[in-house]
Formats: structure tokens, C-alpha cells, sequence
């Protein structure tokens, strides 16, 4: 071998060397995380902040960073405007779709787990085609059918229109959760003296606890989230606020402000949703993304 | 208890036929052991009993009832699963308290009925202190004691038993077997048992069934399926060591063993054996326990032959000897055996040999 | 297990509401694409027209123009995404262990409604107060209004896209390179391979399946892109950032041209099934190939 062996002076040295550009890489990463936690939280933060200023200030040129921060705003569009009707209605739209689809979804997700089912390979690619395929596709003739029913600027429009996406959504993550508990369990249970609803309930249910509720976590994001629906099915009574920021941004003469702070609003229970179940969201996010 | 009737059962896993015109029957109260290789067939069968799958074809019948249409949660059954199917989430006790608190059962029983049948069944199985564990904090062998323990917390028609102790170190599954023999006896339910390990089958069994390849090779009580071996597989597969299946014929009064073994034989099995065979050839079977090693080159050898391979067994040691025409298995005591590459001989003791056709491997009786 | 009626009842729920809300307009649309129904042409009263609407789609040129668009859009967005996402995850994946909030504020952008996201881009490219606006004008880097330039309203999009998605990706390749084996490292470190060469030997193949689900994902989801398009520039100027999706709510909505609009559902529709159902093939094949 060219390289001799390390004398014995030489190699606390080369060991502190190492250590050292140990040292560097940690610190350069963390320096770089930092950055990045400064460059992706700043927009929003400063956006936010907005809802808090008057409206000189948030014109002003120079970009104000001290400012006694005023509530203005917020009583504006909330109070006054009565936007705050929007955001009940985001969350009665939400709690509705997921609540209907979970009831429905999960028991035929469990289904498709578990029985052989004709067809089934089919039934789920159109599942995913329909979730994939962009909310325009069917707003059109849902709009065309709920306007024959009498149905559009009821609250009954748009959750149905979201249980568009969310239903597959749930049938799709729900049944790949279902896939990872072992059938035996369900023998077991039928065997037991359970029947197969007991089985489901008692035995195989109680496992996917945290599937679930990262299922229903994700799906009211999603439905809250949600804009087309929202606004071309409900009437100003019913619609959710993610269809009505648009509207607010004018191409002259816009409220910043107000708009500002009823997107602060309105991001706020998504916000705290996140910080809450952290977990939950990770594990559910990856595994959706593995499983296709 | 019940009596348990299946017939003409056939299942077709894909390309896999499992089971092929599979029939027997259980009597009431009997302890049945269901014996085969691996892939035979017998957690299939279990599964077909319990309810959990259905047959392509055929009948399942428990009691007098014909069962096969019924979901297993209304056939009084209880299974022990050989993976064991405990549920993740809930203590060793809520595990084995799970079945009695199905909504379907017919008799209520209160909390107290509960922990006390909970608790007398973990301590018969040893595993009383870890009634409040979780399966994923148990060992195996712990683990498979406690899906037993689920099975037998019930009192129903039968238990069907896959494999129950066949995780468990050798020592354990000694005194498992004594304990679970004891208990059917006491309690007099009829059990259906799965193992591949036939030693397990002969000392537990009152009546067994030997089957291979999704059929039946044989079913009777366990001394005659060992004396009476109805095919060559049964044969080798009952019995430990294997039988020793050699190819002979007929030479006048004798039996000529793949060509060098001259075995005199009695003048009535001759005789009987001429008529059958008429001078095919056969196959000869002889229990490595009916050769004896003697003086090579003494008047008793009727063979001589080269220690291959010795394996002790403890007071008993299993020979592979050979010479270049036959090679036998042959069973001596420990004490006084001979060396690795020795030459000996070999004396055969014919009061209870086997013959098969050569072709059909089928027993022929001699009587 | 038992009898197909009994497996019916766990699916019939879901099986109705499927039919109702997706099946039902789906075949609604079918039926109005051969018919002409136009609230500008007096004399389309709903009549038949056999394959009228789909000719005036072939001859449209906006139609073609909204595919450019979506593809100018998609190609830079997933490679910046997938380089970014990339980087993000090898840096947090590290200080990420020590800190776990950094993931749920790292997903905010993700997670928020679209339609604010487009709000945070409207405001920071704002030429007169918005921070990023304001450099691009004062520097002459981009001396008219972001937005209304034909030349980089859509690298807006793309970057404002970017910022929303960056984190999904990285998240994903984060829950890849923590569960990745330690073995291969060892190995690595054993042969004296450097931190460059791990990387790319080492590294790089083992999260490939990881990699081909995210991107997958996120171009399928690059054809549904509306809410960021619409709040920041409704698609304009002209038609410069008028993707597929906007495109159909422009037929749809604006010109409530319902004949020509369902038959442009129709041929979306179509197309991402046929995508769907190929991207679908390639990821199973690709994460087979990358998990060996």
C-alpha cells in the first residue's frame, strides 16, 4: 500500500481534521436549513402581516418592518362585511364531505380489502383518473345538474361536489391501510364468534386508528381548501372563503388589508390542524405517496 | 361436542390444487390429528372447517348439520392459528377475554366469569404474568401460547388446532403435548390437530389421517397407520427413523434384496407373497429398528456393509451404512456402536416386514 | 366471503354516491358535447350537432395554446421542484431529528389553500410595496408589473407553484432517506468512497422510487392547476399562462357555451386517463426497478 500507516503523532490530528469538517457540514447544514425555514416562512409571515397594517403603511414603498399593529382590518371584513359567514360555511362544507364520505368510504375500502370484488383492478383506476382529473372537468355539468335540481346555493351543492375528490380519496388511501392488516386477523375474529361487520369493527378498525384520522385530516384540508366548487355552486349566503378571496382582489382599488386578514383568517384552523397532528400528517403523506 | 364429517372436498388455489376429494371423519369427543408434509393441505382443511373458506366442492358437516353454507361465526368452533393472528392492540388478557365477549355468543357471562376463565387458562398455559403485556413485547413461543390460550378460553363443539405448538422450544412442546392430551380427556371436546411432526401424532392422536398433496394417503388409529402402513409414503413418513425401501424379488424360497441380499423367508408369507406378486418385482420395507448389527464376517451376517454416517440420538444412535448395492438406515444402541467408516454386518429380523407393488406403492397383505 | 348480496351492502353506499355525483355528470357532459347550447348564439337552443362542438375544437388554437402553456409550465416546475425537494430533504433530513417542528412548517405552503398562496404571490411580485416586486423594479431587472408582462407572468406561476409544492416533494424524499438502510453506508464508508460518490452510488439509487412517486404526482397534478393561475393572473395577459384548466373554465363559465364545453371535458378527460393510466404502469415498473 503507498500510504503509510499513521504514526502515532500523526493520527489524533487526522482524527481532529475529520472531526473538524465533521463540525463544518453540521453547522453548513443547519445554517442551510435555517435559510430555507427564513425563505419558505417570510412571504406568508409578511403577507399575513399585512392583515395588521393600515392601509399607508402596506402601500408605502418602503417596506415597514416595526409597526404598531392595528385589528382594523379584521373588523372589517369580518364584522362589518359579516364575512365571518364564510368561514362557517368553509367549515360546515368541510366537517359535512368528510363526515358523509368517511361513512360511507370506509366500509368500502374494507371491501375492496377484503372480498374479491369483479372488476375491482378498474373500478380503481377510474377512481384515480377522477381524482386526478381537475375540478373543471366536472364542475360544468354538476352545475348543469344541481341547477335542474334546484340544489345550486344550498350547502348541499358543494359538499356533494366535494365528495367528488374526497370520496375516491379516502376509498384510495383507506383500502391500502386496510391491505397492510394481516386477513388473519379478520378469521381470527370471525372465528371468535364476530361476524364480519363485528370483525371490522371490533378488530381491524381499531388498527387503523391513525390511518383514519390522517385520512380525515387530509380530506377537510383539501375540501377547505377547495375553490372552484365552492364558487360556482353556492350563493353568497353559502359560499366558503376560499372561493371568495378571488373576488376581492380587484384590478384596481383592491383592500389589501381586508383581504390580507380574511386570508389570515381563513389559514388559521388549517395552520393549527397542522401544528396539532404533525404525525399524523407525515405518516399519512407518505404513505400516500408510496402507495400511489 | 360434536362429531366432524368432511367430504369430497376439493380447493384450487390458482394453480394450486390444495385439496383433492379429501374425506374423513371425527368422532365425538375424539382427539384427531391431522398429520403431513408441509403444503399438504391441513391449515387449508382447518380453514375449510372453521368457515373461513369455502370448498370449490364438497361437504362440511359438524354434528348431524351440514355446515358448509354457514359463516364461522355461527359454527361453534374455536381455532388456534399456527401464525398465532393475535390482535396488535389489546393486552394478552383482552386478547383471550376477545372471544367471550363476541356479541353474537349465546351465553352472556359477566366480568368476573370472564377474568376467571382468563386467568385459569393462562396459568395452565404458563403465561399468567403476562396477562397484561402486549403481543409485541412476548416471544414467540409466548405468543403461540397465547393464541392456544384464545382457542381453548371457550368451551364449543370442537377446537380446531393448526399447528398449535410447533414455535415452542423441544422441552415445552414435550409438556405442552401432555398437558393438551389431558385436557381434551377432562373436558371431552372433540379437537382436530395439525402437525407435521409425526412422533407428535402418534403419541396424541386416537385416531389420525395421513394425508399428502391435498389427499388422503391413510386415516385409522395411530398403531396401525405405524404397523400397517398402506403405501410406501406412509411408510416413510411414519416413523423415525424413516423405513428402509428396498427393491427385491421373489427367488424361490427367499427374498433377493436389489440383487445380494438373500432374506429367508417363513414358508406362509413365501407362499402368500408368490401368489400376489408372481414374480414381479416388489418393494421390501424393514424398520431400521429390525436390523442389527452383528460380527461381520460371523455366522449371523446376512449383509455386509461400511458405517457412513452416525447420528447419536442419545441411548440410541441412527447408522447410514452402505455397500455398493444397498444402503439402509439401521438403529443400534449408542453403547458398544461402531466407528465412522467400519466395517459390519447385518443381521435382519423379518417378524414384521412391508411389502408394496413396485409400481402402484400400494400395501400388499399378506393376509 | 358468503353471498355476493351480503358483500354489496358494504359497497352500495358508495357505489350510489359514485354513480350520483361522478358518473351522472360524467355522462351529462357526454350527452351536451354532441349538442350546441350557447348563451351568446340565439340560435343554439340545445339542438343535436353530432361532432359540431369537437371540430370547433380542433380548429381552436387557444385549445393547443392551453396544452403549451400547461407544459411550458410543468417541465421547469417539476425539475426546479424535484432539485429543490431534493436539496430541502438531504439538509432537514439531518436537523429535521432534532427538530420536529420544522416539518409542519415546512408543509404550510403545501397545505394552505391555493387561492392564498396566489394571494402571497400577487402581493410579493406587487411592483409598488411588494418585496420581491419592488427590488425586481428598483434593480430594472423587470421594469413593468410581473403579472401583466406576457414575458413573466408565467415564470411567476412557476415559481410561485414552486413555492407551494417544494415542500411536498422534499417531505417525501425526507420519509425516503430516513428509512433508508444503514448497510449500503457502511459499505460505502468501508470502501473509502467519498461524501460525492456516496452520494450519487449510494444515495440516489436507493431513493429513486421515492423520487419517481413525487414527480409522478406532481405532474399529474400540474394539469389541474387553477386557483394559483386564476387568483394571480386569470389566465392572462392574453392567453400567456391560460393552462388547460383555465382554458375550460373560460368555455365553460365566462362564455357559457355549455355544448362546446362539455366536449372540451370529454377530450381532457380522455387524455388524463390514458396519462393516468400509463404513468401509473411506469411508476409500478420504475419503483420495482429502483427498490432492486
Amino acid at each position: 500500500m503507498a500510504d503509510a500507516a499513521l504514526t502515532e503523532a500523526q493520527a489524533p490530528v487526522a482524527t481532529a481534521r475529520v472531526e473538524e469538517s465533521q463540525k463544518w457540514l453540521r453547522w453548513g447544514s443547519y445554517a442551510l436549513t435555517a435559510l430555507m425555514v427564513v425563505i419558505f416562512l417570510f412571504p406568508w409571515l409578511w403577507v399575513f402581516s399585512l392583515g395588521f397594517k393600515t392601509r399607508t403603511q402596506i402601500l408605502s414603498p418602503n417596506v415597514v418592518w416595526i409597526w404598531k399593529p392595528t385589528l382594523v382590518n379584521f373588523q372589517r371584513v369580518l364584522i362589518e362585511k359579516g364575512y365571518w359567514l364564510l368561514i362557517v360555511n368553509s367549515l360546515i362544507i368541510a366537517v359535512a364531505t368528510v363526515v358523509l364520505c368517511m361513512l360511507i368510504g370506509v366500509p368500502a375500502a374494507y371491501a375492496f380489502s377484503r372480498f374479491p370484488i369483479p372488476g375491482k383492478e378498474s373500478w380503481f383506476y377510474m377512481i384515480l383518473t377522477f381524482r386526478m382529473a381537475p375540478a373543471v372537468v366536472l364542475a360544468l355539468p354538476l352545475y348543469i345538474i344541481f341547477a335542474r335540481l334546484k340544489l345550486l346555493g344550498t350547502y348541499a351543492a358543494p359538499i356533494l361536489a366535494h365528495c367528488t375528490f374526497t370520496l375516491p380519496f379516502v376509498i384510495w388511501l383507506m383500502r391500502s391501510f386496510f391491505d397492510d392488516i394481516p386477513k388473519e386477523i379478520d378469521a381470527a375474529a370471525m372465528t371468535d364468534g364476530y361476524t364480519r361487520w363485528g370483525a371490522f369493527w371490533h378488530a381491524v378498525l381499531p388498527l387503523v386508528k391513525s390511518g383514519v384520522v390522517a385520512v380525515a385530516l387530509f380530506s377537510i384540508i383539501f375540501s377547505w381548501n377547495e375553490f372552484l366548487y365552492g364558487l360556482i355552486l353556492t350563493s353568497d349566503q353559502t359560499r366558503p372563503v376560499a372561493s371568495q378571496i378571488p373576488s376581492l382582489i380587484r384590478p384596481h382599488g383592491t383592500l389589501w388589508g381586508e383581504v390580507c386578514a380574511l386570508s389570515t383568517v381563513a389559514s388559521l384552523p388549517v395552520a393549527l390542524v397542522i401544528f396539532a397532528l404533525q404525525r399524523q400528517l407525515v405518516r399519512g403523506l407518505s404513505f400516500g405517496a408510496v402507495k400511489g | 361436542m360434536a362429531k366432524i364429517m368432511v367430504q369430497n372436498l376439493w380447493k384450487r388455489y390458482g394453480e394450486l390444487q390444495a385439496l383433492q376429494d379429501l374425506s374423513f371423519k371425527c368422532a365425538e369427543g375424539q382427539f384427531f390429528c391431522l398429520l403431513g408434509p408441509a403444503g399438504a393441505g391441513k391449515t387449508t382443511t382447518i380453514k375449510i372447517i372453521a368457515g373461513i373458506e369455502m370448498p370449490d366442492r364438497g361437504e362440511v358437516f359438524l354434528g348431524d348439520q351440514c355446515v358448509t353454507d354457514i359463516p364461522p361465526w355461527d359454527r361453534d368452533v374455536a381455532v388456534a392459528f399456527e401464525t398465532y393472528a393475535l390482535y396488535p392492540q389489546r393486552t394478552v388478557r383482552e386478547n383471550l377475554s376477545f372471544p367471550l365477549r363476541a356479541p353474537k355468543r349465546k351465553e352472556k357471562l359477566s366480568e368476573e366469569e370472564i377474568e376467571k376463565r382468563v386467568v385459569e387458562v393462562a396459568n395452565l398455559l404458563g403465561i399468567g404474568e403476562l396477562l397484561d403485556r402486549l403481543p409485541r413485547q412476548l416471544s414467540g413461543g409466548q405468543r403461540q401460547r397465547v393464541a392456544l390460550g384464545r382457542a381453548l378460553v371457550r368451551k364449543p363443539a370442537a377446537y380446531l388446532l393448526d399447528e398449535p405448538i410447533a414455535h415452542l422450544d423441544a422441552k415445552l412442546r414435550h409438556r405442552m403435548r401432555g398437558e393438551l392430551k389431558r385436557i381434551q380427556r377432562e373436558l371431552g371436546v372433540t379437537t382436530i390437530y395439525t402437525t407435521p411432526d409425526q412422533l407428535e401424532a402418534l403419541s396424541l392422536a386416537d385416531y389420525m389421517v395421513v394425508i399428502n398433496g391435498g389427499k388422503v394417503e391413510q386415516a385409522g388409529p395411530p398403531g396401525e397407520i405405524y404397523e400397517r402402513p398402506v403405501n410406501v409414503f406412509v411408510a416413510r413418513f411414519v416413523g423415525d427413523p424413516p423405513m428402509n425401501i428396498l427393491r427385491a424379488t421373489l427367488d424361490g424360497e427367499a427374498l433377493l434384496v436389489q440383487g445380494i441380499l438373500r432374506l429367508p423367508l417363513p414358508s406362509a408369507t413365501q407362499q402368500a407373497l408368490a401368489q400376489r406378486v408372481n414374480g414381479r418385482e416388489v418393494l421390501f420395507g424393514i424398520r431400521p429398528k429390525d436390523v442389527r448389527v452383528v460380527a461381520p464376517s460371523g455366522e449371523e451376517a446376512q449383509l455386509e456393509a461400511v458405517v457412513d454416517h452416525i447420528q447419536v440420538l442419545g441411548a440410541t444412535s441412527v447408522l447410514t451404512v452402505s455397500n455398493e448395492q444397498i444402503s439402509l438406515r439401521v438403529k443400534t444402541s449408542t453403547k458398544g456402536a461402531p466407528a465412522h467408516g467400519e466395517s459390519i454386518g447385518l443381521a435382519f429380523d423379518l417378524a414384521s416386514v412391508h411389502f408394496f407393488d413396485a409400481e402402484t406403492e400400494k400395501r400388499i397383505a399378506l393376509d | 366471503m358468503r353471498s355476493k348480496r351480503y358483500i354489496t351492502w358494504w359497497v352500495l353506499p358508495a357505489g350510489l354516491l359514485f354513480l350520483l355525483i361522478i358518473l351522472v355528470p360524467f355522462i351529462t357532459a357526454l350527452t351536451y358535447s354532441f349538442r350546441a347550447f350557447s348563451f351568446t348564439d340565439s340560435t343554439a337552443t340545445g339542438q343535436f350537432v353530432g361532432l359540431d362542438n369537437y371540430r370547433k375544437l380542433v380548429f381552436d388554437k387557444d385549445f393547443y395554446n392551453s396544452f403549451k402553456v400547461t407544459f411550458l409550465y410543468m417541465v421547469p416546475a417539476i425539475v426546479l421542484q424535484g432539485a429543490l425537494g431534493l436539496i430541502m430533504a438531504l439538509v432537514m433530513s439531518s436537523a429535521v431529528r432534532r427538530a420536529r417542528i420544522l416539518i409542519p412548517i415546512m408543509l404550510l405552503p403545501t397545505l394552505l389553500t391555493p387561492v392564498v398562496i396566489g394571494l402571497v404571490g400577487v402581493l410579493v411580485l406587487n411592483p409598488d410595496f411588494g418585496v420581491l416586486g419592488i427590488w425586481l423594479h428598483r434593480t430594472g431587472l423587470i421594469k413593468e408589473a410581473v403579472l401583466g408582462s406576457s414575458k413573466w407572468a408565467l415564470p411567476a406561476v412557476i415559481l410561485v407553484d414552486t413555492y407551494q409544492w417544494t415542500p411536498f416533494v422534499a417531505v417525501i424524499l425526507a420519509a425516503g432517506l430516513l428509512g433508508l438502510p444503514r448497510e449500503p453506508y457502511e459499505a460505502a464508508e468501508v470502501d473509502g468512497a467519498s461524501p460525492l460518490q456516496t452520494f450519487f452510488r449510494v444515495t440516489m439509487p436507493l431513493l429513486w422510487p421515492y423520487f419517481v412517486v413525487a414527480m409522478l404526482i406532481r405532474i399529474i397534478d400540474a394539469f389541474r392547476i387553477f386557483d394559483i393561475i386564476w387568483v394571480m393572473t386569470h389566465g392572462g395577459p392574453g392567453t400567456a399562462t391560460e393552462a388547460v384548466a383555465v382554458y375550460a373554465y373560460r368555455h365553460t363559465f365566462r362564455y357559457w357555451d355549455f355544448g362546446y364545453g362539455s366536449a372540451l371535458i370529454m377530450v381532457l378527460f380522455v387524455f388524463i386517463s390514458i396519462m393516468v393510466e400509463y404513468l401509473y404502469k411506469v411508476l409500478q415498473r420504475w419503483q420495482r426497478a429502483g427498490a432492486v
